[in-house]
């Protein structure tokens, strides 16, 4: 069987390992609190995201720059509390895309310094180089916010009929269920189930495509030996 | 009697109407790993503690942030300090008074004593509280690690449920949990109403 579609899909997907592949909210099911109630329309997603990046990324990175040193009784009380210290400038980056935005997300917003993203992340770069850990982060960051914006244009649109405030929607029925909680669930459990269909969809198409190919001379190889 | 009247009313509230995970979705590291009850009730007793002990200095530190609006950014700060405080002082007790089941919990434990529920429960604490009775905030603070408690149950029963039911492929593990988290939520968002939680 020839496998060179299955195996540049899987490449595809090591490439995009955190983002496409093992995404932190589809797949591990974490930072829900950021991604559920805070992503019911695009301004608040874009708040979380942007004191994400302010906050999460250089804890991760610093974390990995310090490694084992500290035991773990010790990293899960510093670490926060280092992302809690750069809640503070990221609370004046966000001001400016809504001023508002605090009433809205509430403890969502103090709850960036806590969250089991962070959590899970700070034990995963451990042993890393200092590179691979900001790759690391960064990935997971852009996987989380990719998953978040998706969730937080549905949300909206269903809920308000608008993206970023402006109507688009005007004559179609409104669902305002859409921006509970357990709308973010119940989306967030489709979009899990979705992903999962499309990736048994492009896996089963590419493993038809190959058998329709003619063999590779190496193969052809292998098989005669 | 107040008093009692005010933390019962705290609780309650604090435990059913707005239970950290199904109204407010918050979470701890590693809630959908497979677990047995007994280990959902050391997480859930872990967590109740914590709580309690830490919503003392918070009740105080939220008196101070009350009366001086400019410190109000500072809030999440010195609730975090606390919290790690009385997580750490939580750890070396345990480790002492209770060696056998410290060592049983023990890579775990630090991820139970600080994230999002002990946050979490300390901010919507404070804010909520605006009699400035000691009594409400301590009443949410032991009602929020109750309802955590029962929700991690309820999540260990949905799994069990579902074990014996025939789920798509598609469905199986991660997906159908947060569904069925969505109704669980929708049966509570009867009590709570039609409003987005802050």
């Amino acid at each position: 069987m020839n496998l060179t579609l299955v195996r540049k899909y899987n490449k595809l997907l090591r490439k995009t390992d955190g983002i496409l592949l093992h995404n932190p909210l589809l797949t591990l099911g974490l930072a829900l609190p950021l991604a559920i109630i805070p992503s019911y329309g695009l301004i608040g997603t874009a708040a979380v995201s942007v004191a994400m990046l302010v906050c999460f990324v250089p804890t991760v990175f610093l974390s990995g720059l310090i490694g084992n040193r500290l035991p773990l009784w010790l990293r899960v009380v510093v670490y926060p509390v280092v992302s809690c210290l750069l809640l503070i400038p990221a609370r004046y980056l966000v001001q400016n895309i809504s001023p508002l935005i605090f009433d809205t997300i509430g403890v969502y917003f103090s709850l960036i310094c806590v969250n089991s993203l962070l959590m899970y992340s700070i034990e995963k770069v451990q042993n890393k180089k200092p590179v691979a850990v900001l790759t690391f982060a960064l990935r997971q960051w852009l996987g989380a916010c990719l998953i978040a914006f998706l969730c937080g244009a549905i949300r909206e649109l269903l809920a308000n009929g608008s993206l970023w405030g402006f109507v688009i929607l005007k004559d179609l029925p409104r669902l305002p269920v859409a921006q509970m909680a357990l709308g973010g669930f119940i989306l967030f459990g489709f979009l899990a189930a979705l992903c999962r269909l499309i990736h048994r969809l492009i896996l089963s198409f590419s493993l038809k495509a190959g058998s329709n190919l003619p063999q590779s001379s190496t193969e052809r190889g292998e098989a005669g030996k | 009697m107040i008093f009692l009247t005010e933390l019962f009313a705290a609780f309650l509230s604090a435990m059913m109407v707005e239970n950290l995970l199904f109204a407010r979705a918050i979470d701890i590291p590693g809630l959908y790993e497979k677990r047995t009850p007994g280990q959902i009730f050391t997480i859930g007793a872990v967590l109740m503690v914590i709580n309690c002990i830490s919503s003392i200095p918070a009740y105080l530190a939220s008196g101070i942030f009350r009366s001086h609006a400019a410190f109000v950014p500072f809030m999440t700060l010195s609730f975090l300090l606390i919290n790690g405080i009385v997580f750490i002082l939580c750890y070396f007790a345990m480790q002492r008074l209770m060696p056998e089941r410290f060592a049983s919990i023990q890579k775990s434990l630090p991820f139970y004593g600080v994230n999002c529920v002990t946050l979490g429960t300390l901010l919507i604490a404070a804010r909520m509280s605006n009699s400035s009775h000691f009594s409400s905030f301590f009443g949410y603070c032991l009602g929020a690690g109750v309802g955590f408690t029962c929700a991690m149950l309820v999540l260990w029963s949905i799994r069990q449920k579902l074990a014996l039911t025939h789920t798509p492929k598609t469905f199986r593990g991660l997906p159908i949990t947060f569904i069925y988290l969505g109704i669980v939520s929708l049966a509570l968002f009867g009590l709570l109403g039609n409003q987005l939680p802050s």
